[in-house]
């Protein structure tokens, strides 16, 4: 052990220069031990101190304590900087292409009519409107008959119907026998508001069973509809939903805040809404609603055709017709319905502009959704 | 319907600073008119005039002319202006000009006569005869109202029968006076089937009981329809039978129906036209070719059996309230109907309203209400929200069950399509072709199969005849599908010639069975198709495509906490034997489903072509899935003692099935066995040919003490035992 006049010759520069030699962790303990280890430099270097004289010892102790943290924590360090390197050493070694992808299976697109279809009913079901069913293929009574839609009546001509080609359908219906009767003509239902007819008849049956009146309604029927259509904006197959909300006490101000609420919803927006008077024979008053066009915030575009508004849904107040013919009072009760199309609604959420591109199956398209 | 502004102009008059208004902004007149239910679909500038496209709903037949849209121009603006300004400031000026036509005078004598013999058919029969007139062209200025509301000029004659029409929207039709026999007209209903040409020059096939006008020797019109061709207007002609009518809309409707034939005529008699206006437009039409092209008059032949009687419909107040929802005053209400040209008088809280008789569609209180809030303005009836009491609704099951399915499948990889619901033969003889009747898969015991008989099956008879639909937009559409493989194969065809080739896809849709005589029996099923090409893949499949499909089907089960049930290898004519399982739930009598590779045969028809094309398919009953009772879910507590884990390796014949093994070991007398599962399943090198070796591990546990070795050793070797008896089986 080296000693100057003050006893102590520090052993910092001749460590640092080992330690520049070290290549991997196994060098490194070893100069861990050499020197700061039980029989180490700095160790052995402590001992001296006790035959040194009493007015050094203070001095050389310090010194030599300096070291040691030098090199302890220069030796922290080091090892710290192996540890990296070693990693990154055995990363690019390794023998596996771990930019392989990984087992997982990609998930399918759901289809978008679904997806919007979906989203709309949550809407209704939050308002507290119930979800009911019924057949694709009707007859003529629930399709057209008792939604005040006679036989030759023009307002037929806004439905193109699809007829089914089998034998006269008994509906049980008091004037079913007649000659020359269509109502049983079978047909595939053109919109979802038959539902509307077999619920109202299931309600007054079941309540006059049970001695009473029948009951408030307030459901939605969500389903596919056909027509006899096909171009760019129309396929022979759609899916509206209906709804239904029935009260001693429901009024058109009633459907424009539901209708105007439902719209915010679903279009996650606060959007311009309109109501403007229309026709249809099972809702009097009757009304369509169009959107403020959000494609060109309304100064006119190819998807409003220029109007700065969007076509989104039919409603009206019942006509006391429908009620008189399934059997709720229409003095007592009033009540709204609306129908909507679910494609038209997909294809402004998502800018699609081809309705046909939901029916041809195409993965392209369906694996975006 | 077309309408040109200019000629709406010649019937309203508009206080100078509004009409300067309007018609540099012909966009305010389409806002107003769309705002009070004739949308405008497009406003054009056609040769200079400005032309609305209106869409007029099949209830406002009196909106079907120029001077229909007047008066409902004229009533919005006079209520508008009512609203805005108040009584006392409203717009006098609003006014409708040129409604009637001037007097006639100066009538001949008129020598035909005019018989109703139909009169439940043609309510009201006019005519005059005008002779002496020249037959030429048109003049430029009606020719271009023509033009304009998109009908062809024929003839100056003809032109004027179709100006008035466009006007007043009453059809007129003028005959060659010459052409017919005798002086008698006669409104029938035809006796016998007759072959009559029409004006468009085709020969029709026309049916007992047709509305027809009629001379001595039969037919000259279809009436409401189209003229004939043997009295038509021509060159040649100087004296005319002009002719006004109301015929039932019905009946007009039904005729067009039959005979394929619409015409301008027809779409306004199916609506209904004026009954009391059936004169006017007969006078403005013989007032316009005499003052025109001369010629002279007869008086009028007016043949009205029964009259029209004005209906009275009566609206309280408070029920007008309580439909809109917000209050609108009397006064206000009296207003809107003056505008609307209603007669009305009040009796207490009670009005008591008579339409004019061009408004055939008011027939009662809320029709009443519709005009009322039609022109009060839809924006300005405030939206509240309805008062009633909570919805205690029950969750969907039905519809979470739906979420549920799709979710496992769009994780399983695959992608949702919807399908048309028709389909071809082709397409559906893919599966089963002709002659073949199809394993139908229907549950025994479901509500609304009203189709199956008592034991849940459906009647043979029944299957075979395919639904049909009478008018289908092409033949490749014409039947409605009977299952939802059928359009996945062709999804399936179409991706792969769009240079696909991993083709993963379901869908839950409706499939359509005869029932004849009842309405088709409609199933709600769930279908799926995977295919992988021969493309090169980074990673091999862990499963072949039958296991995975398989894979799919148990996966759906477990999901839906189904655990009593079978697959069984089917016999599905489609599907490739022994690659094939029908899903069989507890308690039905048929299998509600199946899952397989599709068979050699239907892969070869598909006619594909790819070196080896394996497709899986699988389609099962939705309603039989969800009908079936799920396990209920119930904590069952957990054994506190150590299980000990055996295994079993045989070596059995290749008909020996691990499921077989499964049951055998299951239905093992032995309370200690807790559960048992396959895992190794080998054949090839070291086994002949004919033989398989399965592996199971079998997992045995008491509940109330620790298991000793030696206990479990001899349990196991009888355990062992056992099976090789029953499998006829080796040790491995």
């Amino acid at each position: 052990m080296e000693t100057n006049e003050q006893g102590y010759t520090s052993l910092n520069d001749r460590f640092l220069e080992e330690l520049g030699l070290i290549k991997n962790t196994a060098e490194l303990i070893t100069l861990r031990a050499r020197y700061i280890g039980k029989n180490g430099y700095v160790t052995a270097a402590l001992k001296t101190l006790v035959g040194l004289p009493p007015e050094l010892r203070g001095n050389v102790g310090r010194l030599i304590n300096e070291d040691k943290n030098l090199i302890t924590s220069a030796l922290k360090e080091k090892e710290e900087e192996l540890k990296k390197l070693e990693i990154s050493r055995k990363i690019t070694s390794s023998k596996i292409d771990i930019t392989l992808p990984g087992y997982y299976k990609k998930a399918g697109g759901r289809h978008p009519v679904s997806i919007v279809m979906r989203e709309v009913i949550d809407v209704f079901v939050s308002m507290g409107f119930s979800i009911e069913d019924g057949p694709e293929v009707e007859t003529d009574y629930y399709n057209f008959e008792a939604l005040n839609m006679p036989k030759d009546h023009p307002a037929r001509d806004m439905q193109d119907t699809f007829y089914i080609n089998t034998d006269y359908v008994n509906t049980g219906t008091p004037s079913a026998h007649n000659a020359g009767n269509t109502e049983g003509d079978v047909l595939l239902r053109t919109h979802t508001s038959a539902v509307q007819i077999r619920v109202m008849q299931r309600e007054v049956a079941k309540s006059k069973e049970m001695q009473r009146s029948a009951p408030p309604l307030r459901f939605i029927a969500p389903g596919k509809v056909y027509r006899r259509d096909s171009d760019i904006t129309h396929t022979p197959l759609f899916h509206q939903i209906e709804g239904l909300m029935v009260d001693t006490d429901i009024s058109f101000a009633n459907l424009k805040a539901v209708l105007e609420g439902f719209l915010q919803l679903v279009f996650d927006r606060r959007l311009p809404v309109r109501f403007r008077p229309s026709f249809f024979p099972f809702t009097e008053p009757s009304t369509e609603v169009d959107i403020g066009c959000f494609f060109c915030k309304q100064t006119g575009c190819r998807i409003c055709k220029g109007t700065g508004w969007i076509e989104i849904l039919g409603a009206g107040m019942v006509n006391p017709k429908v009620f008189q013919m399934v059997g709720y009072d229409p003095e007592h009760y009033c009540g709204f319905a609306f129908g909507m199309g679910i494609e038209r609604i997909t294809m402004l959420k998502y800018g699609i502009d081809d309705i046909r591109l939901f029916y041809e199956g195409d993965l392209r398209f369906l694996r975006q959704f | 319907m077309l309408l040109s502004l200019q000629w709406l102009s010649d019937f309203i008059d508009l206080p100078e600073e509004l009409t300067r208004e309007l018609t540099r902004e012909p966009a305010r007149i389409a806002d107003m008119l769309t705002m009070s239910g004739h949308e405008v679909e497009a406003v054009e500038d056609v040769e200079g005039s400005i032309v609305l496209d209106i869409n007029i709903t099949p209830n406002r037949a009196d909106c079907l002319s120029v001077v229909g849209i007047a008066r409902e121009l004229a009533a919005i603006i006079q209520s508008r202006s009512l609203q805005s300004l108040g009584q006392s400031q409203a717009l006098g000026g609003v006014m409708l000009k040129g409604y009637a036509p001037s007097d006639i005078t100066d009538e001949q004598e008129s020598d035909i006569t005019v018989k109703i013999q139909a009169p439940h058919l043609c309510y009201r029969y006019t005519g005059r005869v005008i002779r002496g007139i020249r037959v030429s062209e048109s003049m430029e200025c009606i020719r271009k109202r023509l033009r304009l509301s998109g009908v062809r000029s024929i003839n100056n004659v003809v032109d004027i029968t179709n100006y008035v029409m466009l006007e007043r929207g009453q059809p007129l039709h003028a005959f060659d006076l010459s052409t017919l026999s005798g002086r008698c007209i006669s409104i029938r209903a035809l006796s016998r089937d007759v072959r009559f040409h029409t004006l468009d020059g085709v020969e029709r096939d026309i049916a007992t009981g047709t509305l027809m006008v009629c001379d001595k020797k039969g037919p000259i019109a279809v009436a409401g329809v189209m003229g004939g061709l043997n009295t038509e207007v021509s060159e040649t002609t100087t004296d005319i039978f002009l002719e006004s009518a109301c015929f039932n809309p019905t009946s007009v409707r039904k005729t067009s129906k039959t005979l394929n034939l619409k015409s301008e005529s027809s779409y306004r008699f199916e609506r209904g036209v004026d009954i009391e206006g059936v004169p006017t437009a007969l006078d403005m039409a013989a007032l316009l070719i005499t003052g025109l092209y001369g010629g002279r008059l007869s008086k009028m032949i007016d043949v009205y059996p029964e009259r029209f009687v004005p209906r009275e419909i009566s609206l309280t107040t408070r029920k007008l309230n309580k439909v809109i929802g917000i209050e609108i005053g009397q006064d206000e209400v009296e207003a809107i109907f003056k505008c609307l040209h209603f007669d009305l008088r009040r009796e207490e809280d009670r009005f008591i309203v008579t339409p004019p008789s061009y408004r055939g569609d008011i027939e009662m209180d809320a029709d009443l209400i519709e005009e009322v809030v039609r022109l009060y303005g839809y924006e300005k009836i405030t939206p509240k929200m309805p008062h009633t009491p909570l919805a205690m609704n029950k969750k969907n099951k039905w519809l979470e069950k739906i979420d549920l399915l799709k979710d496992t499948m769009r994780h399983a990889g695959f992608t949702e399509t919807i399908n048309y619901s028709f389909t071809s033969a082709d397409a559906l003889d893919i599966l089963t072709p002709p002659g073949q009747s199809p394993n139908s898969v229907i549950p025994s015991d479901c509500k609304g199969a009203g189709s199956t008989d008592n034991k849940g099956r459906i009647r043979p008879s029944d299957c075979k005849e395919r639904i049909r639909i009478k008018n289908p937009l092409s033949s490749d559409q014409a039947l409605l599908r009977t299952s939802l493989v059928s359009s996945l194969i062709q999804n399936f065809l179409y991706n792969l010639n769009h240079g696909l080739r991993d083709v993963h896809i379901y869908e839950t849709g409706t499939v359509f069975l005869n029932q004849g005589g009842k309405l088709p029996l409609e199933r709600p099923k769930l279908g799926a198709l995977a295919y992988y090409g021969d493309a090169n893949r980074l990673w091999r499949e862990g499963a072949e495509l039958f296991f995975q499909m398989k894979g799919v089907v148990e996966g759906i089960l477990d999901k839906l906490f189904i655990t009593q049930y079978e697959l069984i290898p089917s016999k599905e004519s489609f599907l490739m034997p022994g690659l094939a399982l029908d899903i069989w739930l507890k308690n039905f009598e048929q299998p509600c489903g199946y899952v397989g590779m599709l068979s050699t045969e239907v892969i070869n028809r598909l006619d594909i072509n790819t070196s080896i094309a394996q497709v899986a398919v699988m389609e099962v009953d939705l309603e039989a899935l969800f009908m079936t009772i799920s396990e209920v879910i119930m904590n069952k507590p957990l054994l506190k003692y150590p299980f000990i884990e055996r295994d079993i390796s045989l070596v059995v014949d290749n008909n020996i099935t691990a499921d077989s093994i499964i049951k055998l070991i299951k239905a093992y007398p032995d309370r200690l066995i807790e559960s048992s599962e396959v895992f190794d399943y080998y054949t090839g090198s070291n086994l002949p040919e004919d033989k398989k070796s399965l592996a199971f591990h079998v997992i045995y546990r008491a509940a109330d003490r620790t298991l000793t070795d030696r206990e479990i050793d001899t349990l196991h070797r009888n355990l062992v035992d056992y099976l090789m008896k029953k499998t006829l089986g080796t040790l491995r």
